[in-house]
């Protein structure tokens, strides 16, 4: 299946853009605006004519005005420097497959997202090999539903080196974030040297808000334990204040690091999710 | 009010199933999987770290509930539930066909491949075992078996279990008899409220119903071939001191059947049979073959044996004979008489069967002048011929006779045109006139003495009486009811539900000990009296009569019935009860069916449930 052309990606492609920040990021000429000075056509300040300087860019109104050499200084325009790191472990496997169904959507969303600002996107799969493949806008077509076999945790990846990032880059996670971790230090290694960090997390609805089913045998997926539990209201409330612990930890870690954080259940489908959670969350911005 | 009871109680050990599914549910033991991420997050903090299984507090799941259901009510199948009113219990008369032909024996097909060999009797007791087991537990049955006097088998108002016992020793062996009386008894036992069932081998399903109408008639038999010995008796020869064997066989089938008749004594004291004679013949269909065989004498019993592939009644098909021991009356004649009149008597004696002439101390009977005095003995027969006055003139009467008919001497006697002489008046002794002519008595019976004496008022010369059939019919009837009154068997061997009737010698009138009837199957005591008069016997084998250790006297009963033996005529079938039993009692049957169909609703209801709950889960599973 091409993940390129998925049609719901094809109509949100439409619908949004990147919202990268207003704060200059560091890249390649483009459309982004970068935190130098540079060729676009936005003023930023004037200063004094230095050797070297692009007589094109000399105010000579100013000089006649002054007899003074005086630059204007253009705000500089960069490409985006995005790198995806799509969580490929079995956990995200859960609900069917819509979960991986919608994680590539997104890496797919995002990554022709910032093609379209030029961007040359970094596609990094978190499989269990040293180091991670990444891909390029141009793989896309690479990713499948049956890349998520991995059962080694994004965590465990991070703290084995196997995944590294390029500097300054804008990076976007995708996860479940279902494995046992210590939010504060995955967070702080994600967003270390990162220009801006949004990590999203997919949920199945069932996992957002589980109901009373009877007595189980739960097995986790990417570690094969089994615990026999009776899910109750009782074992419910348990489960919902971990995640919810989980979820506000995450979300404070992403303060902390002018990250930003959003849980989407993958029930919902791409369209309501870029809708009502990523527009919200500024991930997205709606599209000229 | 309805009270439960249960057909099959044992059916309630499948409530054991109940504790093993709450132990299973409690264990988690059949915990369906469910494959989620993020396991940690669903860890019990509290959770005791254990490598074996956990006992938790029993989750009330729907499963649960639908599986105890389930099995509740497959217990409950099981054990076959029966609802009856707390105060009334179902009450059964079943009355039994006691017929020979009830010991048939027919091929069944057996469980395995092979053909079995069981009786209509074994078919009506499993019929009957089908009845009680649809009826409610508490149930009660009296039983019946027809015959020419009904018997309560079992009962009255016995359990099935109880009535099952009593059946072992049913066999039925009556001849052909009337069913009536069986089935008026059984009716006053069933009162109002119970029913009746009749199990016989026959029955006509087109014919016009019979019997009460709230009876019942299930018939298990089925038309069969059959070989037969309808008739056999052994006479001893004192002259040749062999007997004579008298059979006669009978092939009742609708084919030609082959037979080999064997006679075997044994020996006293040997181990192993002796076989007397065999004979094989080939019978047509519906003949009769009579065989006379000859056998030496002195072999006491015999054995006689009819075997054939067409035999379904065994039956029939066997005979014990007892050697007959045949003893002569003694006569004895008294002196006195005139030379005309002796010759008469001696001539008379000379026709008469199985007698002696001997002396007076030996004889059984004696023959005297009516004025010589009566010697009193006991089972002496005396006869006393002549005018008890002869001083008086006689007097001759050409009738009419007035005769006690009922006086077996004068079983057959009319005096039909007899001219009757030499009559005199009689003495001061008791008579009782027997042949009466007005007010002369001819013949009479002296009650005063130990001795059976009779006087025969007659002038023997001058009567036509000695000329005429009936005086030697009534001299016949004089010895046989002499030898009748001597002690022993006067015949050995008998067919069944023939009267019995002989006299015993008790030796001792001092005893206490009672005589004793020692039967094939079972032994009674019978009251201490010189006659001995058998009920009706109906068991065919080899009876003896005892008095402590001494034996007075062995014979032998035999099955001779033509219309039992006939077996072509038997039919299964059913005529159903013509009369409601009681418009208020409980229909079972349709309750029953439709309280099953509610069980197996639910039970079908909750294995669904069960199914959907299972299911939903695995669903939920699955979307996690």
């Amino acid at each position: 299946m091409s993940w390129r052309y998925d049609q719901e990606v094809l109509q949100n492609l439409n619908r949004y853009t990147l919202a990268l920040p207003f704060v200059p990021t560091s890249g390649r000429s483009g459309e982004l605006l970068g935190r130098g000075t540079g060729s676009s056509l936005e003023f930023q300040e004037y200063r004094s004519y230095q050797l070297g300087d692009d007589i094109r860019h000399l105010d000579w109104a100013a000089y006649a005005r002054s007899d003074h050499l005086m630059v204007r200084l253009f705000r500089e325009e960069i490409s985006p420097n995005v790198e995806i790191l799509v969580d490929a472990s079995r956990s995200m496997t859960t609900g069917e497959g819509l979960k991986a169904k919608v994680a590539l959507q997104l890496t797919s969303l995002f990554a022709q997202l910032c093609g379209r600002l030029s961007g040359q996107p970094r596609i990094v799969v978190g499989q269990a090999v040293r180091p991670c493949p990444s891909y390029q806008l141009s793989q896309l077509d690479q990713l499948s539903e049956g890349m998520f076999t991995s059962s080694v945790s994004l965590s465990e990846l991070m703290q084995d080196h196997a995944i590294t990032f390029k500097s300054k880059s804008i990076r976007i996670v995708i996860s479940d974030f279902l494995f046992p971790h210590d939010p504060q230090a995955l967070v702080r290694v994600l967003a270390s040297g990162s220009s801006v960090l949004w990590m999203l997390q997919l949920l199945t609805r069932w996992e957002s808000n589980p109901v009373q089913s009877g007595g189980h045998r739960l097995v986790d997926v990417e570690s094969g334990n089994e615990l026999d539990l009776y899910i109750n209201d009782h074992t419910i409330a348990q489960y919902r204040h971990r995640l919810q612990t989980l979820q506000g930890s995450l979300r404070i870690q992403a303060q902390r690091t002018h990250s930003r954080f959003a849980s989407l259940i993958v029930d919902e489908g791409l369209s309501s999710l870029c809708r009502n959670v990523l527009l919200p969350a500024e991930i997205l911005r709606a599209g000229e | 009010m309805w009270g439960l009871s249960f057909a099959n109680p044992w059916g309630l050990l499948a409530l054991l199933s109940l504790p093993g599914i709450v132990y299973l549910h409690m264990f988690h033991r059949r915990l369906p999987r469910l494959e989620i991420a993020g396991l940690h997050l669903w860890s019990l903090e509290s959770q005791p770290p254990s490598s074996g299984r956990r006992r938790e507090k029993l989750p009330l799941t729907w499963s649960l509930l639908c599986e105890l259901l389930a099995a509740l009510l497959i217990s409950l199948l099981l054990s076959q539930p029966r609802f009856t009113p707390w105060d009334r219990v179902p009450h059964v008369v079943v009355v039994l066909d006691n017929s020979a032909s009830m010991l048939a024996e027919v091929e069944t097909l057996s469980e395995g491949t092979e053909d079995q060999q069981t009786s209509l009797r074994a078919l009506a007791i499993a019929h009957l075992d089908g009845v009680m087991g649809n009826l409610a537990r508490n149930a009660q049955m009296t039983i019946l078996r027809t015959g020419r006097r009904p018997t309560l088998v079992a009962g009255p108002n016995v359990s099935w279990e109880e009535a099952k016992g009593a059946l072992v020793d049913w066999s039925p062996e009556e001849g052909v008899h009337d069913f009536n009386p069986a089935w008026d008894l059984a009716m006053e036992l069933a009162g109002d409220e119970g029913t009746m069932i009749f199990l016989t081998d026959h029955v006509d399903e087109e014919a016009e119903p019979i019997g009460p109408k709230r009876m019942e008639i299930v018939a298990v038999g089925k038309g069969l071939p059959n070989l037969a010995i309808t008739t056999a008796n052994w006479s001893f020869d004192p002259q040749t001191l062999s007997g004579q064997i008298y059979l006669r066989i009978k092939n009742y089938g609708v084919t030609q059947a082959s037979y080999r008749v064997v006679g075997t004594t044994q020996k006293e004291g040997a181990a192993t049979l002796t076989q007397v004679f065999e004979s094989t013949e080939t019978l047509e269909a519906d003949a009769e073959l009579p065989l006379q065989l000859t056998v030496p004498g002195g072999i006491g019993e015999l054995t006689i044996r009819l075997e054939s592939s067409q035999d379904c009644l065994p039956l029939d098909s066997k005979v014990e004979l007892i050697e007959p021991k045949p003893q002569r009356l003694t006569i004895a004649i008294a002196e006195g008489f005139e030379e005309s009149w002796l010759e008469i008597i001696k001539r008379t004696i000379s026709i008469l069967p199985e007698v002696q002439v001997g002396q007076l101390e030996d004889a059984q009977l004696v023959i005297a002048p009516a004025n010589v005095p009566v010697v009193s003995r006991e089972s002496l027969f005396w006869l006393g011929i002549g005018g008890l006055k002869p001083e008086q003139t006689p007097v001759g009467l050409l009738g009419p006779y007035l005769l006690e008919k009922r006086n077996p001497l004068l079983d057959s006697v009319t005096l039909g045109g007899v001219i009757w002489a030499g009559v005199r008046e009689p003495d001061e002794r008791q008579l009782t006139p027997l042949i009466s002519s007005g007010s002369k008595i001819l013949f009479a019976r002296q009650f005063d003495l130990q001795t059976q004496a009779y006087w025969l008022n007659i002038d023997l010369a001058g009567s036509t009486l000695v000329d005429s059939p009936d005086w030697p019919i009534l001299m016949i009837n004089l010895v046989e009811a002499c030898r009748v009154a001597q002690p022993g068997l006067k015949r050995w061997n008998y067919r069944n539900n023939e009267r019995i009737r002989f006299a015993i010698d008790l030796p001792d009138e001092d005893s206490t000990e009672l005589p004793r009837l020692i039967g094939p199957s079972s032994t009674r005591t019978l009251p201490s009296s010189e006659i001995v008069e058998l009920p009706v016997v109906d068991q065919s084998g080899v009876y003896e009569v005892t008095l402590g250790e001494s034996s007075l006297a062995r014979f032998a009963v035999n099955f001779f019935d033509r219309e039992e033996s006939d077996l072509k005529g038997l039919s299964t079938g059913r005529q159903e009860s013509r009369e409601v039993v009681d418009p208020q009692t409980l229909d079972l049957s349709n309750l029953y069916t439709t309280i099953i169909m509610i069980l197996l609703i639910v039970l079908v209801a909750a294995i669904l449930a069960d199914w959907y709950v299972l299911g939903r889960r695995k669903a939920l599973g699955a979307r996690s």
